[in-house]
């Protein structure tokens, strides 16, 4: 059977493979990929060997939805193009195999060529990007860093990777290796991240996917599937459990055949028997079909007399020897979209790679498009180039045009990609997928093996729902913690929060882990510490919605602002609900801090053109740019009415007028008859202090702190006067939440990272100037210009506070 | 109070922009290097 000539010009014909090829890829696109991705879950720990199952996408519909998300373009794009690729290349050769064309048409081919190319050059990229730059939510308080930055990196790996295979090329070269092997060797150096991310993957999850599978083939529910599954879903896991079950064998056969072949190329030779073979074609080493196995294989299947037997038996064991790595690329893409969606490769194996914090996966749906674009570009796009040369290369290359029959391309493309090469590379892409499988699956056995000694709770959702319907049931009904904090009234709250955490019993234990995190989070955000409010308002998202899903989105939004990650931001502020006030403000906050890339809607400017606190805000902005530290409108007796006082109060004081400030205080508080609050007196205690009454002030303040001992500004007030010997420290907190004052842990270091928009008590060190400058420009106020020279200096004005406090 | 002469425990009080989440006011801060050209060209003072 020679191989199909390549034939310039243009024919009828030659449009067939492509109305094929896209007809398949969107039949494929809109039918196949969303019933795959249907059932999307993931599982997050809540306690020692204890996860949570939660399902991202239910039906179909969410699974489109899910495609059709932001940041899903990249991936979607990427896979069609190496499909449509792939399908023109099997469509043309069918069309010559029918007879309806006398060869591959170079414009197909070109297409064909560039359209698998470039993904797997993409999927490259991908996978080196995300094995070398540090895993997201690991290196910084803040869960996700959007930045250019991070995109550049993966741009800048690609590049040095290109150079250092260019480099090996030409090294390869001087040791006057042949043009043929060159070619090979590189481009397998060059796929090699994409390789190497597949053995990973599948290496660490292949215990979890064998358990939950054969659970499903057996039709009895997995740790993962809550439910009895259907005939369907039984089939499917059946194929999926078979393969899972060879893979380490064939992965074996791989690493035996290897060290065979480099012990002695010649010490497999097949028999006579196997040579005499009317359709067996002598191969350049056993690699080339299937290894060891498929060697023994051959010379097995060679005793059966009759060829119409023998000859499909012999093309379906090589076929899965050779093509077992891309099939279960392309075909179990959706079973690692489901393995990196579940996040379990910590509990089932070691050396997986983690794209997303799993909170993350379930609380944003920028996340989860991130995942599955790794998917699809990282894992497809090498899956798929090893599929289309699987099928170029197979049976001795017999549909590769070689020679002559390469027609215009003999002396170019022909001339680069040899029959030779091509062999070549497709088993050490097929090996190399092998190996690196075999290394961490070897690595994951162990801990794969205690798998079965966790609980994976899949219905922790549900009963938390009909939970949380009666929860004003079970508690009574009891103020929020937002009213709490907003009251001022933080020794309640915290009282509360001790209640939260005694537990309520077993029964309740889903709803009360998502009370504490709810409680956590808006006290944290209360306090400003916005990376801790953040982490807890994803594991909350992560664990339910409802009212708490609205405030927990307002908290992330309200958290990528104030850590000035405005890429982050984005994403997160469309997902607010539009026709309210307090997504306004954030929307015009989000507007301010980065006023050249995001536009104010006209909806939002209608909604905040009456609102107090955003006259307010506005009213502050433009003191700031005049460096007019009192306001001239009216001082609410409202929660945030309030803050802005004391704010002004705090700019007073930075201005060096604290008595002026006093008098402003006792003003507000005898106007408005407030017999109780906290904060106000803390503020009126340093105003005191401020003002040289040091002793008025630490009497003040030892009596906030017999009344309201847990109050956290109150002991703030108490901590820096112990420490300036004027009284005792109160004993420590016992509540959950981590306080400066009260922890061994060298707390200057620890400001930046847990008061993103408060300014140090101390500029004792270069980076916290550099942090108040950042979180609150207003620390460069002295009441004599230096506030309008630091604005000057722009990302310089930290120096000018540096200078300013020495007042 | 403090070696370096800042006001005592201004962190407690002095605060940016204010927002609220749920009716609780919080704090975003006020970056230090706010571009107030474009802020006055987008019109985002005048609301």
């Amino acid at each position: 059977m020679s191989a199909p000539p390549i034939i310039s010009g243009f024919t009828l014909a030659a449009l067939v493979p492509y109305v094929l090829a896209a007809a398949t890829a969107w039949l494929f696109w809109t039918r196949v990929v969303p019933h795959q991705l249907r059932g999307l879950q993931v599982a997050f720990e809540t306690g020692e060997k204890r996860y949570e199952v939660h399902e991202v996408t239910s039906s179909i519909q969410d699974a489109r939805d899910l495609l059709r998300s932001r940041g899903m373009q990249p991936g979607v794009a990427t896979y069609i193009f190496a499909l449509v690729g792939a399908l023109l290349l099997f469509f043309e050769y069918v069309m010559i195999r029918l007879g309806l064309s006398e060869g591959y048409h170079t414009p197909s081919l070109s297409v064909a060529l560039i359209f698998i190319a470039l993904p797997a050059l993409i999927s490259t990229g991908t996978s080196l990007g995300a094995q070398v730059v540090k895993p997201i939510g690991q290196s910084r308080a803040s869960l996700q860093n959007s930045s250019f930055g991070r995109s550049s990196k993966y741009v800048l790996l690609i590049l040095i990777w290109i150079l250092l295979v260019i480099g090996l090329y030409f090294a390869l070269d001087d040791a006057n290796v042949s043009l043929s092997r060159r070619f090979s060797i590189c481009v397998f150096a060059l796929m090699s991240p994409s390789i190497l991310a597949y053995g990973r993957i599948l290496g660490s999850s292949w215990q979890a996917l064998r358990q939950s599978s054969r659970k499903i083939a057996r039709g009895e529910p997995s740790p993962f599937h809550n439910h009895i599954p259907n005939a369907r879903q039984q089939a499917v896991a059946q194929i999926v459990n078979l393969n899972l079950i060879v893979m380490p064998y064939v992965a074996l056969n791989t690493l035996l055949s290897l060290l065979v072949l480099l012990y002695d190329q010649n010490l497999l030779l097949h028999s006579d028997r196997v040579l005499e073979l009317p359709e067996y074609t002598l191969q350049t080493t056993f690699m080339e079909e299937g290894g060891i196995l498929g060697f023994g294989l051959i010379e097995l299947f060679s005793f059966i007399p009759v060829t119409g037997i023998r000859e499909p038996l012999v093309q379906f064991v090589l076929l899965f020897l050779l093509l077992n790595v891309a099939l279960i690329g392309f075909l179990f893409v959706y079973e690692v979209a489901r393995i990196l969606f579940l996040d379990v490769q910590d509990v089932s194996g070691k050396g997986g790679i983690k794209l997303a914090d799993s909170r993350l996966l379930r609380a944003e749906p920028s996340q989860q498009a991130k995942v599955l674009n790794f998917c699809f570009t990282g894992f497809a796009g090498q899956s798929m180039l090893l599929l289309a040369l699987g099928m170029i290369t197979f049976w001795d290359s017999a549909a590769l045009p070689q020679g002559a029959n390469c027609g215009d391309w003999e002396n170019k493309v022909c001339g680069v990609l040899e029959k030779d090469a091509l062999e070549e590379l497709t088993w050490m892409l097929a090996s190399g997928g092998q190996i690196a499988f075999l290394t961490i699956w070897l690595k994951s056995r162990r801990i794969g093996l205690e798998l079965e000694d966790i609980t994976f709770d899949t219905t922790v959702g549900v009963d938390r729902a009909r939970l949380s319907e009666m929860q004003d049931v079970i508690y009574l009904k009891q103020k929020p913690f937002t009213d709490l904090i907003a009251n001022d009234q933080w020794s309640i709250a915290l009282d509360r929060l001790d209640k939260i955490y005694e537990g309520h019993g077993k029964q309740l234990e889903g709803l009360t882990l998502a009370r504490k995190t709810d409680a956590m989070m808006e006290l944290y955000a209360g306090l400003g510490r916005w990376n801790e409010a953040e982490h807890e308002a994803v594991s909350l998202l992560a664990l339910r919605g409802g009212r708490e899903a609205q405030v927990a989105r307002l908290v992330l939004c309200a958290a990528s602002l104030s850590q000035r990650d405005y890429a982050e931001a984005k994403p997160r502020l469309g997902l607010l609900i539009s026709d309210d006030i307090e997504t306004a403000r954030l929307q015009w906050a989000a507007s301010l801090f980065n006023p050249k890339q995001r536009v104010l809607e006209p909806e939002f400017k209608a909604l905040i053109s009456i609102d107090s606190v955003m006259r307010r805000n506005i009213d502050l902005v433009q003191r700031y740019k005049n460096g007019i530290a009192q306001s001239e409108l009216k001082y609410l007796d409202t929660p945030p009415g309030r803050i802005f006082l004391l704010s002004d109060i705090a700019r007073m004081r930075l201005g060096g007028t604290p008595d002026k400030a006093l008098n402003l205080l006792e003003q507000f508080i005898k106007s408005y008859e407030i017999t109780e609050w906290t904060h106000g007196e803390v503020v009126r205690a340093l105003l005191h202090i401020d003002a040289g009454r040091i002793n008025t002030g630490v009497t003040l303040a030892e009596k906030l702190a017999a009344s309201n001992p847990r109050h956290p500004h109150v002991r703030n007030l108490i901590g820096a006067l112990a420490r300036a010997g004027h009284t005792e420290m109160l004993a420590s907190e016992t509540t959950p939440i981590e306080w400066l004052n009260d922890s061994g842990l060298d707390w200057l270091d620890g400001w930046t990272m847990k008061h993103v928009v408060a300014p140090p008590p101390t500029f004792a060190r270069k980076p916290l100037i550099q942090h108040a400058w950042n979180s609150n420009g207003w620390t460069a106020f002295n009441g004599s210009g230096s506030l309008a020279e630091a604005i000057k200096k722009k990302s310089n004005g930290w120096k000018v506070v540096q200078t300013s406090v020495a007042r | 109070m403090w070696p370096d002469d800042l006001p005592m425990c201004i962190h407690t009080h002095l605060t940016g922009i204010v927002v609220t989440i749920s009716g609780m006011p919080v704090d975003l801060g006020l970056p230090g290097t706010l571009d107030l050209k474009s802020i006055e060209k987008k019109g985002l003072l005048e609301l």
